[in-house]
This record gives C-alpha cells, sequence and structure tokens, in this order.
C-alpha cells in the first residue's frame, strides 16, 4: 500500500490531536510523516511478528525502589 | 610546551589543575584568560548565550582566598568551565536555546550543576544549543547560528554544538552536554573534541530541561578522555530528586585510564558500522582499530540482528516525548518556536500510541542484542556520525553516490544505537578529512562500565594526537 502522507491527512490527524495547524504548515509535517511512518510501520511489523510476543516496552523508571543505598 | 610559551587557556583541564594545586596559577587568572579567549572566539564562533564575566571573577576570587587558606576541593577547583543552556543554574538564565524559555531564571540549580559548583568549578556562561535540544545542527534562531571552530562556515553538530565548540576554540577547560539521540557525542566529533553519554540514570537529569525523557542524559565535553574522565567523577552517582537515577555504586573513573587495552576485545558489527558513510570517516575508525590492535586489543566481528530499524525507533520516540512535553506551549505560544523544531513538534503528536510502544519494545530487543554480544566484546567501536561538519544552513547532506539525505535520520546512524539501549558511549577524536574537518570514533561500554570506555579511549590517546591539535582561531 501507499503510505504517503498529504495535507488532508495531516488536517485529519490534527482533529484526533486536538492541534490546529494553519494550511501551509501542513505540507511540512506530510512530507516528514512520509517518509517516518512507512518506516515505523515497517517496524511495527517486525515487532508485532509472534517471536516478539514476550518483549515488553522499555519505559519505565529505573531502580526507582531499590532499598540499596550507595554513599559516594 | 610550557606554561611561559602557550597561553593558559591552551592547556587541557588536569594541567590547569596541576597549576593551580600547586598555586602556580591562580582561579583568577586561569578565568581571566579564558574570558580573554571568549572576547576573541566568540565573534567568530557564538557558542554562548549567556557569558557570566561578571559572576566568574567574583567566584574565581572566592575559590582563590579559599586555596590560599588551605582549603584546595580537588582537580576541579578554580577550573573554568561552560554549561549547556538547558541545565537550571539558579539565578542565571536558562533558555534551553529558546525563546519560549527566553526570560526563564530557575530558583534552583540543575544537580550537575551544584555538584560542579560544590567541586570548587567556575562557570564562565551558558552554551548555545539547537532550541529545546531537538535537532542536531545548533543553527538557533534565537540566539544566532554556533559555528565550527575548524572552518566557522561549518556547523558545529548539535545539540551541544556551543558546548562542543566552546571546548574545541579553548574557551574553558571543559563544558557540560546532553545527550538524547547522539547529542553530545556528535559535537564531539566533529569539533575535535572528547564527550561521554553516561548509561541511562548514571547522572542524574534533575532540572535539566528534557527533550525525550527515556533517553535523555547528560555528560561531559573536553579536550581528553582523562579531562573527562576527571570531570565524570565529580557527577556521576544516585541522586535522590530524579526518579530514574540509578543506585549502582560509582568507581573512580580515572582509576583505570592506564591499564592499556592488552587482551581488550573490540567489537565491530561490519555491515552496520562501515557501510554508509563517507570514506575519510571509513578510514580514520579503521585506523583507529589498527592503532588499538597494535596494543594488543582484539577486534571481534559480531553481528546484531535486529540493528537496522533503529533510526526509526528512534526518531519516533524522540519525536513522540517532546510533543507530549510540549503540548501545551506548541498550542498557546506556536509562533515562539523556530520553524525546524515546530513542525517536529507538530508531527510529533501525530504519530500512533502504538508505533511509539512497538519503538519502545524494539529498544527492549536490541538492548538484549547488545547485553548478549558483550558476553564475547568488552566494547564496541564504530564511527560517530557518517560525515564530516556540513555547511552552517543545511538541512541535507550526501553520504555517497550524490544522493542527498536528510539531516536528521542520516546524523543519527550510529548515535541511536547507544541511546535506544541505553549503553554509554564516548566520542574520540580520531582523524581529520583531507580538507581539515576533524573526525570522532564511538566507543560503546556495557551498561555502567564507563570505566572500560575511559580506559580504552585513553589508551588511544596515548597513541595518537588527534585530540592535541587545536583550530586557528
Amino acid at each position: 500500500m501507499t503510505e504517503r502522507i498529504t495535507p488532508e491527512d495531516v488536517e485529519t490527524f490534527e482533529r484526533l490531536a486536538d492541534l490546529k495547524l494553519k494550511g501551509e504548515r501542513r505540507k511540512g509535517a506530510a512530507d516528514i510523516l512520509s517518509v517516518w511512518v512507512p518506516a515505523a510501520n515497517e517496524l511495527s511489523r517486525k515487532m508485532a511478528e509472534p517471536r516478539h510476543r514476550g518483549l515488553t516496552p522499555n519505559v519505565r523508571f529505573t531502580h526507582p525502589f531499590s532499598e540499596e543505598v550507595v554513599e559516594r | 610546551m610550557s606554561t611561559a610559551t602557550r597561553g593558559l587557556h591552551q592547556h587541557t583541564l588536569l594541567e590547569a589543575a596541576q597549576l593551580v594545586e600547586h598555586r602556580k596559577v591562580s582561579p583568577v587568572e586561569l578565568t581571566d584568560t579564558v574570558l580573554k579567549q571568549i572576547e576573541r572566539a566568540e565573534p567568530k564562533i557564538n557558542a554562548f548565550i549567556t557569558v557570566l564575566a561578571e559572576q566568574a571573577r567574583a567566584v574565581a576570587k572566592a575559590h582563590e582566598d579559599m586555596i590560599s587558606a588551605g582549603y584546595y576541593l580537588g582537580p576541579l577547583h578554580g577550573i573554568p568551565i561552560a554549561l549547556k543552556d538547558n541545565l537550571y543554574t539558579k539565578g542565571v538564565r536558562s533558555t534551553a536555546g529558546s525563546k519560549v524559555l527566553g526570560d526563564f531564571v530557575p530558583e534552583e540549580d540543575a544537580t550537575v550543576t551544584a555538584r560542579l559548583k560544590s567541586a570548587g568549578a567556575i562557570i564562565v556562561g551558558k552554551t548555545n544549543m539547537h532550541e529545546f535540544a531537538w535537532g542536531g545542527t545548533t543553527d538557533n534562531p534565537h540566539y544566532g547560528p554556533t559555528r565550527n571552530p575548524w572552518d566557522p562556515r561549518r556547523f558545529p553538530a548539535g545539540s551541544s554544538g556551543g558546548s562542543g565548540a566552546a571546548v574545541a576554540a579553548r574557551e574553558c577547560f571543559g563544558a557540560i552536554g546532553t545527550d538524547t539521540g547522539g547529542s553530545i557525542r556528535l559535537p564531539a566529533a566533529v569539533n575535535g573534541v572528547t564527550g561521554i553519554r553516561p548509561t541511562i540514570g548514571r547522572v542524574s537529569n534533575f532540572n535539566i530541561v528534557p527533550l525525550a525523557w527515556s533517553m535523555d542524559t547528560a555528560g561531559p565535553m573536553t579536550r581528553t578522555v582523562a579531562d573527562c574522565a576527571t570531570m565524570f567523577n565529580f557527577i556521576a552517582g544516585h541522586d535522590p530528586k530524579d526518579e530514574a537515577s540509578a543506585r549502582i555504586p560509582v568507581s573512580d573513573y580515572t582509576a583505570q585510564l592506564n591499564r592499556g587495552v592488552k587482551g581488550i576485545r573490540i567489537g565491530i558489527v561490519p555491515d552496520y558500522f562501515f557501510t554508509h558513510l563517507q570514506p575519510p570517516v571509513h578510514d580514520a575508525v579503521r585506523g583507529a582499530l589498527r592503532v588499538l590492535e597494535g596494543q594488543k586489543a582484539e577486534v571481534v566481528e559480531v553481528e546484531i540482528a535486529n540493528i537496522h530499524g533503529n533510526i526509526s525507533a528512534q526518531l519516533t520516540i524522540e519525536s513522540a516525548e517532546p510533543s507530549t512535553y510540549h503540548q501545551h506551549w506548541l498550542r498557546t505560544r506556536p509562533q515562539d518556536y523556530g520553524d525546524d523544531v515546530r513542525v517536529l513538534l507538530e508531527v510529533g503528536e501525530m504519530l500512533l500510541a502504538t508505533h511509539y510502544l512497538q519503538a519502545q519494545r524494539y529498544r527492549t530487543l536490541l538492548r538484549h542484542e547488545f547485553v548478549e554480544a558483550f558476553e564475547h566484546v568488552d566494547v564496541f567501536i564504530c564511527p560517530t556520525l557518517p560525515f564530516v561538519a556540513t555547511p552552517v544552513g543545511d538541512m541535507k547532506v550526501v553520504i555517497e553516490g550524490g544522493k542527498e539525505e536528510d539531516m536528521l535520520s542520516a546524523i543519527m546512524q550510529y548515535t541511536g544505537v547507544p541511546s535506544l539501549t541505553g549503553l554509554p558511549s564516548m566520542s574520540v577524536p580520531c582523524g581529520f578529512s583531507p580538507d581539515g574537518l576533524p573526525i570522532g570514533m564511538q566507543i560503546i561500554g556495557k551498561p555502567f562500565d564507563e570505566a572500560t570506555i575511559f580506559r580504552v579511549g585513553h589508551a588511544y590517546q596515548q597513541a595518537t594526537d588527534w585530540h592535541t591539535r587545536a583550530p586557528n582561531l
């Protein structure tokens, strides 16, 4: 499928994001998204494969509740 | 060279520290020589947003009195340094390179700022940066572009371009940068200096204006690895004010500098590290590997099965997180952003949550692969970026085959890997292009093993002189 993002697509995204862009700004966003979204979708297809099902996102704080206290 | 035959500002941080410790030079003299160099160089390179001349002189005098009274605090005592302008400095404007925060004067220091002050460092100014750190050129629309001291027609990379240029131009003995996708290592490479991105959690991010919370780090930029390890000693360590700060013990990062690299296993990923890069960069990094092999290190070829795809993950995370942070200002003050950053913030609101979370799951996958590979190697070495400094203002770059590529994607080809995996990595000068532009190599280490990175980098600098060269300003 073609994943070229158009300024009209951007207008739709704006509604979803509750963000209002002026018309002339939509082309700039569309140009970037036309490169980034296909790459992001390709990565999503890879990560959606069953072999990766056990992987969790890396969004977490590191060590926030450790009882260990380290003094410099 | 002796103190008498070269300016004080030409010394390395540790050389200057020795002079201060032995009371051959005072903090006031050091600060004055640095401020004079700033006056000379700034019209050409614009590395600073704010120069704190009066305050720095006053602090230097206070430290001089302390040292005279026998209160010597260590190797940063009386040493003039610079801070990137996204670090909070109490009572001093901290803009993050933006108009949005153009009048922001913090009431409290960043933890990094406070630790450096406690060590006796003298802050001579706040350095220029890519607006809100969201970009790699330091072509700042509000404070002017920073220029590369090696060729002022060229960019200093970014986002810590002011810190990199200031160190290279001898406007300070060391500087602090921040690094999300490469923002310490990239300017270190193109300005011919050394800069380390620590393991995520190793250095506090408290009171540093964020770019992307899950990847942000802060670290030193200096002329030598030994200087870098010295500064790192003072900023590394747990900070209870930063929820993401690690409670992993710190070490003396200078202790292993002289152990050499005999027996060190250096990993390379040939089908990624040495493809799609400019020939001078390829040759310089290959040459550096030969130097280290000459010191009895072993180069090991490693496969990282899923390394391709990292740039997309990097861009997705690095756009979604800033867009979240900036959501209010983007709706209330959109005109106050530069055009390049504004469109990236807009775009970041249009990626899907599933894109973001698959990118974060990819980080886990890539980190697992690197952690497994570290059972067979001690460090990885690759180029810091695939090209040399481009002209100021360029948003495209040609790497090979005459094909223009988007700067933002191209510049993160190698630095994105440690950013995603949370691994520490340092850029070290390893050569120059035929037209005299610096080239950097990146040393990537195991989690929280910055000491081995410093050890390898220092061994390399003992065998080469790239890091000793200075631009003619």
